[in-house]
């Protein structure tokens, strides 16, 4: 190569490599999409499939909301993944959604109205409700809103006034207003899409227009899926650690403690499911999760049941839950101390958590289970709480064993040899 | 040969197996191994116990698991390279021709090499059972795999690794070429697991094109090795009885039994084919 041509390769590759990939704009194209409000074993989750992402996802025994739309889709390489953008096209596709099983028709879906509630916000669990209960649970929402929103105006016009009065007087006998408490019951505005709930199963689903027919690009597959295992978890919150709890999900699991200590538990329904199937329920993109692998789900607490604690050698007894409120330990060791006290103290503000306390007795062994009714005990929810050995020693001395017996056979042999040649000697 | 019937054939097999299990225990390595094992797992139990001790709680759903794989893939290790020195040391020193003079066909010479290392193999696997046990007995840590299905899948195991050995011994012209192909074998049904282990826990953001592929390639050679190895085969029957999923064990346990027909039939043919001469 001359050293002219050396030089323009040389600056060729200063620019590429000083032009920066990320200021790229990405390439978009119409593409017609499905969205879905998923099932996810607890809540409802949102979900976005391209054309890319060829099935769809969903959880048997609940229904799902699925919707058909056409928009700009474009390949975001950070995340090697096809995103929307929904500002640039954002085209709602009617029609009906027809399953089918291989050329068998299963179901001919058509689109109604549906609304997600959360009776205990966002962050709690999630209902779909359809039709009229839509519309219904909506206008209930938005009446309690109202009324809340009413409330908080009142409220800060008689703080103002409170204020207003502490100010002039210096020192008031009046109590501070009491702000209004807001509703923890979240309803989305109702909106139409295919409501799925269908068997555990491999189907496929298309968009059928009004004139009869497939409309192309909008057939994908759907894979309807339910957990391996099923039962009753537990949340394992020690004193020491109550920001950092444990999770026991499966009855063959068994708790370990190292002593006498005392531990509060939380139960809550959990499923097993795929790692594969699950990660595509939330992202039919996922390529993170494998196949190979399971992952527990866990619902919300429910500490409605009495559990029933019982000593391998003692009796047993039942245990209700309580509220118990955490304080940190004064002075400046650092530590936790947890009493029992109502979960809401009288500023409103929660500082406790409802579990049951359970005492582990030194070098014992307990067992734990929910009462369903007054002499059976709830399936799954049994547990073994242990406490362990401190050292393993001895363990290294039994693994040994083998070895010894060789050597022991070798100097028997050698000393039995030794004795046979010195009498054949003598 | 081949016209004699089913009981002097059965007798010629045990004749022989009873030599090898002989041979087996007679040696000292046996003895080495069947500790080594066992203090591998004490050193994970001890690991798991100042774990428990430092956080003062620990959840575990069958903490001897790992322990008990662990052991058992040291057993494993010694007795395919075992069963991998026996018929290349007998064809390097020339023994094997004389084998031959004997009335045992390839078949019998092939199940007698694998039967006699699989007896003293379950012999050590009772002991690893009964470690495990004692361990269980003085930690408080649970054992619940010590159930039958448990004993299946290891002995199952040991016959795959046994009947890997003696398929590399019977392929192989020396002694040090079937150690070193049985080496190259483990690693790479090893590696592969491990790199499908390690690259599949990384999020796709995390990988760059050429490690997504790696990733992708080494999924797809994964599902095809997982036939073969008896590795896959262990991983996924404990997993398959911790999960509860008595199909899907019942499945990989007849797998493992198939890829065991599949190797003495594979040794059969190998010592046709490879003669008895170097």
């Amino acid at each position: 190569m001359s050293p002219r041509r050396a030089l323009l390769a040389a600056v060729a590759l200063v620019y590429l490599a000083a032009h920066p990939a990320a200021a790229a704009r990405p390439n978009t194209a119409p593409e017609m999409v499905f969205g879905a409000a998923s099932f996810d074993g607890v809540s409802y989750s949102p979900v976005f499939a391209p054309q890319a992402a060829r099935t769809i996802y969903l959880l048997e025994g609940k229904p799902s909301a699925v919707g058909v739309r056409r928009t700009q889709v474009y390949f975001w390489p950070l995340t090697e993944r096809y995103l929307p953008d929904w500002e640039a096209l954002n085209e709602e596709l009617d029609g009906r959604l027809r399953i089918t099983r291989g050329n068998t028709v299963i179901r001919d879906i058509e689109k109604r109205l549906f609304a997600l509630v959360y009776p205990k916000g966002l962050a709690g669990a999630g209902e779909l409700v359809v039709d009229d209960q839509a519309r219904i649970r909506y206008a209930e929402f938005q009446r309690e809103r109202q009324k809340y929103e009413e409330a908080i105006g009142e409220y800060y016009r008689q703080y103002e006034r409170y204020v207003e009065r502490l100010r002039k007087n210096r020192q008031s006998e009046e109590r501070r207003p009491t702000e209004p408490r807001r509703a923890a019951t979240l309803v989305s505005p109702p909106a139409e899409a295919f409501v799925i709930d269908l068997p555990v199963g491999k189907y496929q689903m298309t968009l059928i227009d009004s004139a009869g027919k497939a409309v192309v690009g909008s057939q994908r597959d759907l894979l309807v899926f339910g957990p391996r295992r099923q039962g009753i978890g537990y949340k394992v919150i020690p004193p020491s650690r109550w920001t950092d709890p444990m999770h026991s999900s499966a009855e063959s699991q068994t708790i370990y403690t190292t002593g006498q200590s005392t531990l509060f538990l939380q139960p809550y329904p959990t499923q097993e499911f795929n790692e594969l199937l699950y990660a595509r329920l939330k992202d039919p993109q996922d390529k993170r999760a494998s196949e190979g692998r399971w992952v527990w789900v866990a619902g919300e607490p429910d500490l409605s049941k009495p559990m029933r604690v019982g000593g391998i050698t003692g009796g047993t007894k039942t245990v209700e839950a309580a509220s118990y409120v955490v304080e940190q330990i004064e002075g400046s060791k650092l530590g936790y101390r947890i009493n029992k006290h109502p979960a809401e103290t009288s500023d409103g503000v929660e500082r406790g958590f409802r579990a049951y306390e359970v005492a582990i007795p030194a070098g014992g062994e307990i067992q734990i289970s929910l009462m369903c009714s007054e002499s059976n005990s709830c399936s799954t929810s049994q547990r073994r709480i242990v406490v362990a050995a401190e050292k393993a020693g001895p363990i290294y001395g039994i693994a040994c064993v083998p070895l010894l017996i060789r050597c022991g056979v070798m100097l028997h042999r050698r000393t039995h040899a030794g004795r046979a040649r010195r009498s054949t000697v003598a | 040969m081949r016209s004699r019937s089913l009981l002097p054939r059965m007798s010629a097999v045990i004749v022989l197996a009873k030599e090898e299990c002989r041979e087996v225990l007679s040696g000292p390595m046996v003895y080495v191994w069947c500790s080594g094992g066992p203090l591998l797992a004490a050193f994970v139990v001890q690991t798991y116990l100042q774990s428990l001790q430092g956080m003062g709680l620990a959840i575990y759903e069958d903490p001897l698991k790992y322990p008990f794989v662990l052991s058992m893939l040291v057993s494993g290790f010694y007795f395919a390279v075992w069963a991998s020195t026996r018929i290349a040391r007998e064809r390097e020193s020339g023994t094997l021709e004389v084998l031959y003079w004997t009335p045992l066909d390839d078949l019998e010479l092939a199940c007698g090499k694998i039967l006699g290392s699989a007896l003293a193999a379950l012999l050590c696997l009772l002991w690893t059972l009964c470690f495990f046990a004692i361990t269980s007995w003085l930690t408080t840590l649970a054992f619940p795999l010590y159930a039958a299905p448990c004993l299946l899948s290891s002995s199952i195991f040991l016959v795959a690794m046994i009947a890997l050995g003696t398929f590399i011994s019977s392929v192989a012209s020396r002694l040090r070429t079937a150690i070193a192909l049985l080496a190259v074998t483990i690693l790479a049904f090893l590696g592969l697991q491990a790199s499908v282990g390690f690259l599949g826990r990384l999020a796709a953001e995390q990988l760059s094109r050429p490690l997504l592929l790696m990733r992708d390639s080494a999924n797809w050679l994964s599902t095809i090795v997982g036939v073969v190895s008896p590795f896959h085969y262990l991983t996924a029957s404990l997993e398959a009885l911790s999960g509860g999923t008595a199909g899907v064990y019942g499945v990989t346990a007849l797998g493992a039994v198939g890829n065991c027909a599949a190797l003495i039939v594979a040794c059969v043919v190998a010592l046709k084919l490879k003669g008895i001469r170097k």
